[in-house]
């Protein structure tokens, strides 16, 4: 017979720390950016990570050798093949390993959970993660952001990486962060390269920020939608606006209180 | 223990593939066989040695915690005793389980069916004991309390099996759907032989102390094993 009374609580305010999704395609940077976190954040906050590969523990073996967090607090999930399923559908293995790294170092500020590298509609449940990035890098192609996606286009902070890379690969990043503003109705996009610290200041201020949302009590998991939403063509702008009023207002609100990390406000020239 | 009237109905919902327990970050060995060697059309093989060994082991385990859990509710309220003796089947489970990594994978399971069940079923104490718990001992209690009898939860525990192997050998090395399919249906007869052999089992003395050495050799080895998609 169901027993309100003994469903788990999903906790939430500051009794458990804040989780954080990287999702993104192959090869875009997800661990190169949990290493940065790691590195920028490490001495304030207590961190820790969860990695989900489609080859079990790579990515955690990549991030323990980086030497930017005790390997202790880096644990990897088995996805079965299935690294889409453990971050949305079935999340329990991934709950469980956030939850018992919670428990291991308690107090924990941030636990960062990486996606098995999966193509670009893998978004994490909000049931797992409170906020998620999404990792594109300019070598991947300038199109790819105006392509759009649930994860481009709806994700916390769309992360542009590797941007110091964009003479090599002919890409324009100027426009291919405009492409994904425009994508993303005015949400947070962080162009990253780690070799240019003013980019990197702003990833690690995004967090901070979000940080501070979520003690407060304010912050609300968004899910990014299972689905790509339609291509954003530009007369089509504002029936989309008009028909998706919550999301957006949720969206606008969450970036514009990443304060320093929203930079980009010529976004909203469409 | 006799089934109750929904028990048809739930029994399916357990068994579904579709229960979000992490089940399908398993593969019942089936992985670490094909790693070392054994040939993918060997597959109906592998499932009868599991039936016959390790299988109906988990499932003897289940059948007895499912009867303690059923015997609890006959008491004034469930409570320490309930958990020392299904404590007991725990350990009968593990004695006869030689790999800590098998063991180890199992507790995981139990951990995370138990955290779906609880928010479905009145679970307490069980919920709020320390564990770990072996995936038999979760898996019998939440049958039990499910209104499932001995029979369907000696079938759950055997069907999960087979179809853990079937689905992950078809993630490993890709064939025809329908082969797999075949060779589930055709594990029924084995199935149906393993539910008759534990179904009448009521305390730990019991539970068999069948062993499969190459499972638990194959399911060590793939601990450290890299590359593997399949947490056991």
């Amino acid at each position: 017979m169901p027993d309100q009374s003994s469903t788990i609580p999903i906790s939430t305010g500051p009794t458990r720390a804040l989780r954080i999704g990287v999702a993104g395609p192959v090869g875009t940077g997800k661990s190169s950016l949990i290493a940065l976190l790691c590195r920028e954040l490490g001495t304030e906050l207590s961190l820790a990570v969860v990695t989900n590969d489609i080859y079990t523990d790579e990515d955690a073996r990549f991030l323990r050798s980086a030497g930017v967090l005790d390997p202790e607090r880096i644990r990897a999930v088995e996805t079965g093949a299935c690294p889409h399923t453990a971050i949305r559908d079935d999340i329990t293995q991934n709950l469980l390993a956030v939850e018992d790294l919670e428990r291991d170092f308690a107090p924990v500020d941030v636990v960062l959970v990486e996606s098995g590298g999966d193509n670009l509609t893998a978004t994490f449940s909000p049931a797992l993660v409170d906020a998620q990035f999404f990792v594109l890098d300019v070598a991947g192609g300038g199109d790819v952001a105006r392509k759009g996606g649930p994860g481009i286009a709806r994700a916390d902070a769309l992360v542009v990486n590797k941007t110091d890379l964009a003479p090599y690969v002919g890409v324009d990043v100027a426009q291919m962060v405009a492409d994904a503003e425009q994508a993303r109705d005015g949400r947070t996009v962080l162009p990253l390269s780690r070799r240019d610290p003013a980019s990197v200041a702003r990833v690690r201020a995004w967090v901070l920020a979000t940080l501070a949302e979520f003690r407060s009590g304010r912050h609300v998991a968004q899910d990014p939608g299972p689905m790509a939403p339609h291509f954003h063509a530009a007369e089509e702008e504002h029936s989309h606006a008009g028909s998706k009023p919550h999301s957006h207002a949720a969206g606008e609100e969450h970036s514009h209180s990443g304060g320093e990390a929203h930079t980009h406000e010529h976004a909203h020239s469409h | 223990m006799t089934a109750s009237a929904s028990s048809p109905y739930l029994s399916l919902l357990l068994a579904d593939g579709r229960l979000p327990t992490g089940a399908h970050t398993q593969s019942a060995g089936v992985e670490p066989a094909l790693r070392h060697g054994m040939r993918v059309d060997d597959v109906p093989a592998y499932l009868r040695v599991r039936l016959a060994t390790v299988t109906e082991v988990e499932a003897a385990a289940a059948v007895v915690a499912g009867r303690v859990w059923t015997h609890g509710t006959l008491e004034p309220a469930r409570g320490p005793q309930t958990i020392a003796a299904l404590a007991e089947v725990d350990a009968a489970w593990r004695v006869r389980t030689l790999s800590d990594a098998l063991r180890e994978a199992s507790d995981l399971l139990g951990r995370s069916y138990l955290r779906t069940a609880a928010a479905v079923w009145d679970l307490v104490p069980l919920a709020t004991a320390p564990g770990p718990w072996c995936r038999a001992v979760v898996l019998g209690v939440v049958a039990a309390e499910a209104g499932l009898d001995a029979e369907q939860t000696a079938r759950l525990v055997a069907y999960d099996d087979v179809q853990t192997v079937v689905s992950a050998a078809l993630k490993l090395e890709p064939f025809d759907p329908s082969r797999g399919v075949r060779w589930a249906a055709g594990a029924a007869v084995a199935v149906e032989a393993l539910v008759g052999r534990v179904a009448e089992a009521r305390t730990t003395a019991d539970v068999p102390a069948h062993s499969a050495p190459l499972v638990e050799e194959w399911g060590q080895r793939h601990r450290t094993s890299e590359r593997r998609l399949f947490r056991a």
